[in-house]
């Protein structure tokens, strides 16, 4: 996880445009139904299995899955889908013990990223985006379809292209699921890229 | 020698592993005869008894809440309907109020969504919501989890109920579903009648009710369940103290301004005060408030711009009828009291 190109490390500030600076200490999201395929047919599919990235937990930044033969197609969920949404309770990564889920408002906080950047403009130059939401038109979970050129897969975030300085102006906050949080994960996906081991 | 009683100490012990494995019973959640189908799946929640007293435990208990004072029950009162009588809105913990009036909890099993502005979209996630509120049981789910997990009585329910005595959190509000989803009231004088009971019948004053009810009422408070399950704006004027304008704080959406959920009107003789904000203490009101409505309201739903025009007789009638959806058998079933 980088921020421009800057490697992120938790409560670190990352000198940004001049003499501002952010800082995480907070990045946490949920990406799962793995489904990878060879010719269209499936060599190994995890539906409704999905898995936690916590940026301060390294466990959890790698995981591997047994396939039946290489696949030539590899499609997964940034987020959860919206039958995880209303089905009730889940144990696991999709525990609501887990800090990651809305009981007001039943459903997965998709995202959370949190910390503190100088362009915030209140006292406590905090910013927090708790991004969630499987209504549509306001959904926050999006499928990312590729193709791998090897056995193992490195994906790059980087979230200078999600939080600029705009939006840290402007909506320091985003907590509730709406426009703001749809147009926050957008970002967040094309944020995600393949990289050559 | 030696090897055959080995053999059969083995195979006694397997005896034994199985018995223990087999003890939750199940249980059948029956759906009255004049009920459609119910929507809560049990699939992931199979209804056992064991379940079901674990969930009632769970119900009653204020080990729950942050200073262990508060349980379901403080606010949800079988008598009454599950519902909090003569509150206003709901009292939390260290005297903190609410915003909203206390639901009933009547029937819950037909419902897709819970809360006033229907923000809970699933029974077993729920009770997430009184347990972690601020101004409810102010409690974290680690430390109800510790509690229960250092708890004698419920490593013996949850083994019970679940087969050994892990404590999660989908393991202790699957219970409280159990427990709730139960609550299920089918056994009013309308019921009765409605199944062709013998020798009960509707006064002349309760069928003009009926009669009423049906004309008026009917569309939002649609029979058996007396709700559609969907949200109406009633034209009540919003309230000063939380400026609430219900399910648009969910959806975002600026149609859904002023709408709240339908409530049922079973046992409503006892779920006083009505409306989500409690404003009202009498059914009478209630009716009056519903016959008087300014029409010209620009948020008012549909079903309510026609005026009622309902004379003073009618408003008594209506109301004789509405009494007959109590239900006592299930206000006094002796499977939904404080366990023993």
């Amino acid at each position: 996880m980088v921020y421009a190109g800057e490697e992120i490390l938790s409560k670190e500030k990352i000198t940004i445009e001049g003499d501002n600076w952010i800082a995480f200490n907070k990045i946490k999201f949920y990406v799962g139904n793995f489904n990878f395929t060879q010719k269209a047919s499936s060599v190994g599919n995890y539906q409704n299995t999905y898995y936690l990235i916590d940026q301060s937990d390294s466990s959890t930044l790698e995981m591997k899955f047994e396939l039946l033969s290489p696949a030539d197609s590899i499609c997964f969920l940034i987020g959860t889908d919206s039958v995880s949404n209303v089905s009730g309770l889940y144990d696991g990564a999709l525990d609501p013990l887990n800090g990651m889920y809305w009981a007001w408002n039943s459903g997965y906080i998709n995202t959370k990223i949190e910390g503190i950047s100088s362009i915030v403009k209140s006292p406590d130059k905090k910013f927090e985006y708790h991004i969630g939401g499987y209504l549509p038109p306001n959904t926050t979970s999006s499928q990312i379809c590729l193709t791998p050129k090897s056995q193992q897969l490195n994906f790059q975030i980087d979230l200078s292209k999600v939080i600029l300085s705009d939006l840290l102006i402007e909506s320091p906050s985003i907590t509730i699921p709406g426009e703001k949080s749809s147009l926050f994960a957008n970002s967040f996906k094309n944020a995600i890229t393949l990289i050559e081991p | 020698m030696r090897w055959g009683v080995i053999l059969l100490l083995t195979s006694l012990f397997f005896l034994i592993s199985l018995r223990s494995k087999m003890e939750s019973e199940k249980l059948e959640f029956v759906i009255p005869d004049n009920f459609p189908k119910s929507v809560y799946d049990f699939g992931n929640n199979p209804l056992t008894e064991e379940g079901f007293q674990l969930g009632r435990n769970l119900f009653y208990d204020p080990i729950l809440s942050r200073d262990s004072t508060i349980s379901c029950a403080s606010c949800h009162l079988q008598f009454t309907g599950f519902a909090h009588v003569d509150h206003e809105v709901s009292h939390g913990i260290d005297g903190r109020k609410g915003t909203r009036n206390v639901p009933a909890l009547i029937n819950l099993a037909w419902n897709k969504f819970f809360h006033w502005d229907g923000g809970v979209n699933n029974l077993e996630v729920q009770g997430i919501n009184p347990v972690t509120h601020p101004k409810e049981m102010d409690n974290t789910l680690e430390e109800v989890i510790f509690r229960l997990k250092n708890s004698n009585k419920y490593q013996q329910l949850f083994t019970a109920a679940y087969g050994d005595d892990e404590v999660s959190t989908s393991r202790i509000f699957k219970a409280i579903t159990q427990f709730v989803v139960s609550l299920v009231s089918s056994n009013s004088k309308y019921d009765q009648i409605m199944r062709k009971e013998q020798g009960i019948n509707f006064t002349a004053q309760e069928q003009n009710g009926y009669k009423l009810f049906k004309k008026q009422c009917a569309s939002c408070h649609t029979e058996p369940l007396f709700t559609n399950d969907f949200f109406a704006s009633n034209g009540l004027s919003l309230d000063s103290n939380f400026l609430d304008y219900g399910r648009y704080g969910i959806t975002q959406n600026s149609e859904d301004k002023y709408l709240f959920k339908i409530p049922t009107l079973r046992n409503i003789e006892y779920t006083y005060p009505y409306m989500h904000d409690g404003r009202f203490s009498t059914l009478k009101e209630v009716l009056n408030f519903y016959n008087g409505l300014n029409h010209d309201l620009e948020y008012l739903s549909k079903t309510l711009k026609k005026p009622m025009k309902m004379t003073d007789n009618e408003i008594k009638d209506l109301l004789s009828f509405l009494l007959t959806l109590t239900d006592k058998t299930f206000l006094f079933d002796q499977r939904f009291l404080y366990p023993k």
